[in-house]
C-alpha cells in the first residue's frame, strides 16, 4: 500500500502497488494519516465498501473521497462516532491470464509438460463474491495465489482428464484438445469460479516440446544441417565442374586459334607455292605450247616430204606400169608367136616369168618333174620321190 | 432543468421503467445517468451470457460440439460487448475555455433515443437468447439458427452502441 501527497488537503491512497495484484481487502482503520486520503477507480478498477458487515455501493470510474485518515476520523475514533468495522475490497475489473503449470503422462507414455492459461475477470456486479476468497487467507490476492487456489481443482477436473485421453503428439496439438480443454474448463470450473465472483473468459493448453518432440526436432535439424552440407558441396561441385569447362573451354579456344594461326601460315605458304607451281606450270605451258608447234611443223615438213615421196613413188609405179605394159605387150606377141608356132615349152614359160620381172613362180601346188605327183609349193623336196626341187 | 422534449417522453418512460432511481438526463447528473445506462446494458446482457452458458454447459454434457461452438462464439461476443460498455466513454467536463459545448434539447432527445433503442436491443438479445434454451429442451432443430440469431442481434447492438461515442463527443457534464 502506498500513499502519496497530492496537493495540501488530501492524500491519495493506491491501493495496488504490483501489477500481479488483482485484488485487496483493506481495512479503513490502517489507513492512518493526518490527511484524509481520497482514491481514484479506474475504468478497470471496482471497489466494494463493506460496512459493519453489510456490502455497501460497488463504485468505479470516479474519485472517492476521504476513504480514511484525516483528523475528523480520528476524531470520531477518538469519541466512537464512527462505523465499528469498515472495509474497502479493491478489484481489478479487466481480464487477467492465470497460469497453472502441469505435468501429466500421456496415453503413449510420454509426458506433457506446460501450463493450462486460464483468462478470468472479475465484473463490477461479482466483486463482493471475493469476500469469500479473503475469508481465510490474506487480504491481497495475486495472480500467484489465485494460480494456487484454482490450480488443484483445474488438475484434477479439467487437466487431467483432457490429457490422459491423449494418444499421440498429433493429438496433444490437434484444435481438437484446444476446444474440448477450453469447454470442459468452462464447465468444470464455472461453480468453483463463481463462488468467487470470477467468470471465465477463455482457457487454453500450452504444453511444452516433449521428449520425443525434441529428439524430433533434432533429427530435423541434423537432417537439415546434412542437407544443407549436402547442397553446399553439390553447388561446389557444379562450380568446379563449370570452372572446368570454362577452362577446357578456353583451352579450345586458344587451340582453334593456334591452329588457325598455324592453319593460315601454311595457306599463306601453300599458296606461295601454288603460285610458284602455277608460274611454273604456266611456263611449262608455255614450253609444252612451243614444242607441240615445233613437232607439229616437224610433222608437217614430214607429211610434206612423205607426199613427194609418195607423188615421185606414184610416178615411178606410173612409168613401171606403162614399161610393163610395153613389155608385156612384147611378151604377149611373142607368146603368141610362140604358141603359134608350137614353141611354148615350161621351160620357154618359165623364163617368160622371170622376165616378166624376176617374179616368183605363183603358190599354187604343182607336179613334181620326176614323179608327176602333186607337190606344195613351199616344199623343197618331193615327199614322194625325195626329188629336190631346182629354185 | 430536465432536458426531455415532449416527443421523448414516451423513450424516457421507458428508460424510468427500467433503472431504479432514474433522474433523467439533467444537467449535471449526465454522467451519472450514463453510468446507470451503462450497467443497464452490461446487467442485461449477462442475463444473455448466462443463458448460453446453461446451453453451453447442457451440450458439453450430450457431447454436441455444434452447439457448443455456437455457444461459445456467442458468449465471447457477449463478452467483448460488455467490454465495449464497460470501457466505454461517459464525456467528460474539459477547462473552461476548451470550446466544449452545453448540452442541448437535441443533444438529448438523441442520446435517449439511443439509449432507448440500444436497451431494446439487448432486450430483443434476451428473449432470442430465452428462446434458445427453450429450443434446447424441446429438442428444436432451430436451436443452432436461434443461438445465430442472438449472436447476431449483439453483434448489432456493439455496433450500434459504438454510435454512443459520437453523440458524447464535445458534451458538457
Amino acid at each position: 500500500m502506498d500513499s502519496t501527497v497530492r496537493g495540501d488537503t488530501m492524500t491519495a491512497f493506491r491501493w495496488r502497488d504490483s501489477p500481479e495484484t488483482i485484488a485487496r481487502l483493506v481495512k479503513t482503520e490502517t489507513i492512518k494519516t493526518w490527511k484524509t486520503s481520497d482514491v481514484t477507480l479506474n475504468p478497470n478498477e471496482a471497489c466494494a465498501f463493506i460496512e459493519n458487515g453489510k456490502i455497501g455501493d460497488v463504485l468505479s470510474e470516479e474519485v472517492v473521497r476521504n476513504v480514511g485518515g484525516g483528523f475528523a476520523r480520528f476524531m470520531g475514533d477518538f469519541l466512537g462516532r464512527k462505523a465499528k468495522d469498515r472495509r474497502m475490497l479493491f478489484a481489478m475489473t479487466g481480464p487477467m491470464d492465470i497460469s497453472v503449470p502441469f505435468i501429466h503422462p500421456l496415453g503413449d507414455g510420454q509426458t506433457a509438460k506446460g501450463v493450462a492459461q486460464f483468462r478470468l475477470q472479475i465484473r463490477k456486479g461479482d466483486l463482493p463474491k471475493l469476500l469469500n476468497l479473503f475469508a481465510n487467507r490474506p487480504p491481497v490476492l495475486d495472480r500467484v495465489n489465485l494460480s494456487l487456489i484454482i490450480g488443484q481443482e483445474a488438475s484434477h477436473r479439467v487437466i487431467a482428464p483432457s490429457l490422459s485421453a491423449i494418444e499421440s503428439l498429433q493429438q496433444l496439438r490437434g484444435f481438437e484438445l484446444q476446444e474440448r480443454f477450453q469447454m470442459r474448463s468452462d464447465k468444470e470450473l464455472r461453480p468453483l469460479l463463481q463462488t468467487m465472483g470470477l467468470t471465465m473468459l477463455g482457457a487454453m493448453l500450452i504444453t511444452h516440446q516433449t521428449d520425443l518432440e525434441r529428439l524430433s526436432a533434432l533429427q530435423h535439424s541434423l537432417r537439415a544441417a546434412t542437407d544443407t552440407e549436402g547442397a553446399q558441396a553439390e553447388a561446389e561441385v557444379q562450380r568446379l565442374a563449370h570452372r572446368e569447362s570454362v577452362t577446357l573451354r578456353r583451352i579450345e579456344c586458344e587451340m582453334n586459334i593456334q591452329r588457325g594461326k598455324a592453319k593460315g601460315q601454311v595457306m599463306i605458304e601453300v599458296e606461295q607455292e601454288l603460285h610458284e607451281l602455277r608460274k611454273q606450270e604456266a611456263v611449262w605451258e608455255a614450253e609444252l605450247k612451243r614444242d607441240q608447234a615445233r613437232a607439229d611443223l616437224d610433222a608437217k615438213k614430214m607429211e610434206n616430204k612423205t607426199a613427194v615421196a609418195m607423188s615421185l613413188f606414184n610416178e615411178v609405179q606410173e612409168r613401171k606400169k606403162e614399161r610393163m605394159k610395153t613389155s608385156n605387150d612384147l611378151q604377149e606377141s611373142m607368146m603368141r608367136l610362140a604358141a603359134e608356132n608350137g614353141a611354148l615349152t615350161p621351160e620357154v614359160m618359165q623364163e617368160f616369168l622371170r622376165q616378166q620381172g624376176g617374179q616368183a613362180p605363183p603358190a599354187v601346188p604343182h607336179p613334181c618333174p620326176a614323179c608327176q605327183q602333186i607337190v606344195q609349193p613351199e616344199w623343197n623336196v618331193c615327199p614322194h620321190c625325195g626329188t629336190g626341187q631346182q629354185g | 432543468m430536465i432536458g426531455t422534449p415532449a416527443d421523448i417522453i414516451k423513450y424516457t418512460r421507458a428508460v424510468q421503467i427500467i433503472l431504479n432511481g432514474y433522474g433523467g438526463y439533467k444537467k449535471g447528473k449526465r454522467v451519472e445517468t450514463d453510468k446507470q445506462i451503462r450497467d443497464e446494458i452490461v446487467r442485461t446482457t449477462i442475463r444473455v451470457r448466462q443463458h448460453m452458458q446453461n446451453i453451453h454447459d447442457r451440450s458439453v454434457d450430450e457431447d454436441n460440439l455444434n452447439i457448443v461452438r455456437n455457444a461459445r462464439s456467442c458468449m465471447q461476443e457477449i463478452d467483448a460487448l460488455i467490454e465495449d460498455v464497460d470501457k466505454s466513454s461517459s464525456g467528460t467536463q474539459h477547462a473552461f475555455f476548451s470550446g466544449q459545448r452545453t448540452i442541448s434539447n437535441k443533444d438529448l432527445k438523441a442520446l435517449i433515443v439511443h439509449d432507448h433503442e440500444m436497451i431494446e436491443m439487448v432486450t430483443n438479445a434476451v428473449n432470442l437468447s430465452n428462446d434458445s434454451e427453450r429450443a434446447q429442451q424441446q429438442g428444436s432443430d432451430e436451436l443452432t439458427s436461434t443461438i445465430q440469431r442472438c449472436h447476431q442481434m449483439i453483434s448489432s447492438c456493439r455496433g450500434f452502441y459504438s454510435e454512443r461515442s459520437t453523440l458524447l463527443n464535445g458534451l458538457n457534464s
